[in-house]
């Protein structure tokens, strides 16, 4: 499938529909509202798809209408890693996190019905993003390998190492590549393994890239992976041995609303300098618009942020996206901030002759 | 002797999460949601009391985050969502724009003295000034630390004034970081001096143990060992009057077997000279789902009632 130069995506999740929310809720607290639900998260799947289509993106998702979180849908069909509740994540901002009690296996494919509806339903090039094996393991507590571990290692910083790369691997090894090889098989244009924990921990970024390469060892399809909020130098020694093409990453949160191309005007996207300096000659997805604010970027100042990684990053290697997925946003907003993504992108395109 | 007391932020319980929710978005009223947040700041300090501890911490469950309440003074602002160290918890970096003054009796607008109990002693945490100003923004360094000790040193007294007896500086960037600049702490905390503060500083996220030097050299009255990242039954020779030890992991659902702990206690205590130990969670148990943050406070009652036999 051939994309456009600096082709438009988007990272994953978006808000869902009230009406999808409300059945959801039903189906956490336990009511019997399967038939309703999956009634109701295949039409918000459809006008998702629609919506990000019409905003004109090149690569579509349903904006995750088949999950209630990245985290939470996984971990349902995991055994092993059982829900105790809700965890701050930010402010009143929580999510559902699970404890581990016993060796990860997986229970069902919890991605290829889903891929199957929404690639069936797209007129657009499909991207799946896949929650990863760091992610999964950094957001459970540790229990069931930390029991075994915290005795018999004097040492707390070892035993606690030791206990994640034992979930690590169990995860890659029996969760992961099971699922990502069922769907390579069925076909897939493009899989984004979602790791937004993946710098969390320097001392482990090892074991990271060893589990990653595990989650997609022998897959025969295009690779990426999204990181956010945090800090990419320590991605820098080891980004060429993740078997990743691309690297989406946020940068417009931690960049400023001024106009203008210059380094003081562009603080957010600094790591782009580095990282081509380090050498690194994969694509980027560029994050630019902020998904924690309801302010809409204009169209000029995104413009301002792609022309910046211009200077750093050859045009075949760039993709625009937002920092990370819009569900934190309402879908008015959500569909804005892309509207005038894709249109900085285009006036960017024409700019140079690259329509 | 033995102290046992929580740290920092306590979890929200599921309805408050829930109320809190709808009164952002404007479908719950101010005075319903004021007395499920009183109802939950009531539990929080009964749960501690049940559990036997000797000090009572302030609920702080209202504080978004350690640094929180200080964005609303004047001159600072709330900055750039950021990854509080290596956890999937985020707080909002405080910008200091100027010099920030520091209005008498500021702080105790975050804290709930008329809840406290009248027959314990009361903790309440505030960030240390090292980690406030490593993590927060500023342009001008002699402002920020100027802006930090106005801060700390009101908020201070005015917790002392209150009754807090005990003030936990939480200063985990000490405990983190390798490239620490002990002149610059040891400036941030002299600041305190004339002021006959009583500072306990409560470090996690990393292994002190080859910082104890540059610790014990701090006007400080005491600091913590994080025991899900030193190893207690390795330190010797500390002589400090209190040291206080992290020895649940707030971080992990996993509930510590207490024999083992009071075993690795004891070794603690039979190989340095130290007064008094307390007992708290390595960090705010808001890591923790709230009923998981309950356990462990029964957990740490326990410990404390074991070890006083």
């Amino acid at each position: 499938m051939s994309l456009p130069i600096l082709p438009t995506q988007e990272i994953g999740s978006f808000r869902k529909p009230k009406y999808l929310i409300e059945v959801y809720r039903k189906w956490l607290r336990g009511e019997d509202v399967e038939s309703e639900l999956t009634q109701k998260i295949r039409k918000a799947s459809i006008e998702t798809i629609r919506l990000m289509e019409e905003a004109g993106l090149d690569i579509v998702w349903d904006g995750e209408m088949h999950r209630w979180e990245m985290y939470y849908h996984p971990v349902k069909y995991i055994d092993g890693i059982e829900f105790v509740g809700q965890v701050r994540v930010f402010d009143n901002r929580y999510f559902i996190k699970g404890r581990v009690v016993s060796e990860p296996k997986l229970i069902k494919n919890y991605h290829l019905h889903e891929y199957l509806f929404v690639r069936e339903n797209a007129r657009k090039p499909v991207k799946l993003p896949v929650t990863g094996p760091y992610t999964l393991a950094d957001w459970s507590f540790n229990e069931y390998y930390m029991g075994k571990w915290y005795k018999e290692e004097r040492d707390p910083r070892r035993a606690r190492r030791k206990a994640k790369e034992e979930l690590l691997f169990a995860l890659s090894k029996n969760v992961l590549n099971p699922i990502l090889r069922e769907i390579e098989k069925v076909g897939v244009f493009r899989i984004q393994i979602d790791e937004p924990a993946a710098t969390t921990h320097p001392d482990e970024m090892d074991i990271f890239v060893e589990a990653f390469n595990k989650s997609v060892e022998g897959i025969n399809a295009t690779i990426t992976t999204h990181i956010c909020y945090s800090d990419y130098r320590i991605l820098l020694p080891y980004i060429d041995s993740i078997k990743a093409v691309q690297f989406a990453l946020e940068f417009a949160n931690r960049d400023t609303w001024e106009r203008g191309v210059s380094d003081d005007k562009r603080i957010g996207y600094q790591f782009l300098r580095e990282l081509m300096e380090y050498g690194y000659n994969g694509e980027i997805g560029l994050g630019v618009v902020d998904v924690h604010t309801d302010a809409i970027e204009p169209v000029e100042l995104i413009m301002d942020r792609i022309e910046y990684a211009l200077k750093y990053v050859d045009e075949r290697r760039l993709f625009i996206n937002p920092d990370c997925g819009l569900r934190t946003r309402t879908r008015e907003i959500g569909e804005a901030k892309l509207r005038n993504m894709v249109e900085a992108t285009k006036r960017i395109r024409r700019k140079y002759g690259w329509e | 002797m033995y102290q046992a007391y929580i740290v920092g932020i306590f979890p929200r319980n599921d309805n408050l999460a829930y109320k809190w929710k709808l009164y952002e978005r404007g479908e719950l009223g101010e005075d319903e949601f004021l007395e499920t947040l009183r109802e939950s700041q009531e539990e929080v300090i009964r749960v501690q009391l049940e559990a036997g501890l000797s000090h009572i911490h302030d609920p702080y469950i209202d504080w978004h985050d350690i640094f929180r309440p200080f964005t609303d003074l004047e001159e600072i602002d709330i900055g750039p969502i950021t990854r509080y160290f290596e956890n999937n918890t985020f707080y909002k970096k405080p910008v200091i724009r100027g010099r920030v003054r520091y209005p008498d009796g500021f702080i105790l607008n975050y804290l709930h003295k008329d809840l406290m109990p009248r027959d314990r002693d009361w903790v309440a945490s505030l960030p240390g000034p090292y980690t406030f100003l490593r993590l927060s923004m500023y342009k001008n360094l002699d402002d920020a630390k100027a802006s930090i000790n106005n801060i700390l040193i009101g908020s201070a007294l005015d917790m002392a004034d209150a009754g807090y007896k005990v003030i936990t500086f939480h200063e985990p960037c000490l405990a983190y970081y390798n490239d620490i600049d002990w002149g610059l702490v040891q400036e941030l905390y002299r600041a305190f001096d004339e002021y006959g503060i009583d500072i306990r500083i409560h470090l996690y996220f990393g292994d002190v143990k080859n910082k104890i030097d540059n610790l014990t050299n701090l006007p400080i009255s005491s600091f913590s060992l994080d025991t899900s990242y030193t190893d207690i039954t390795s330190i010797n020779n500390l002589d400090k009057n209190v040291v206080v030890l992290g020895v649940l992991d707030s971080q992990n659902t996993l509930i510590e077997d207490p024999t083992h702990l009071i075993k690795s206690i004891n070794i603690f205590k039979d190989n340095n000279s130290v007064d008094t130990i307390a007992l708290t969670p390595n960090t705010d148990l808001d890591f923790l789902t709230f009923d998981y943050a309950v356990k462990k406070v029964r957990l740490l009652g326990e410990i404390y009632r074991r070890l006083g036999q």
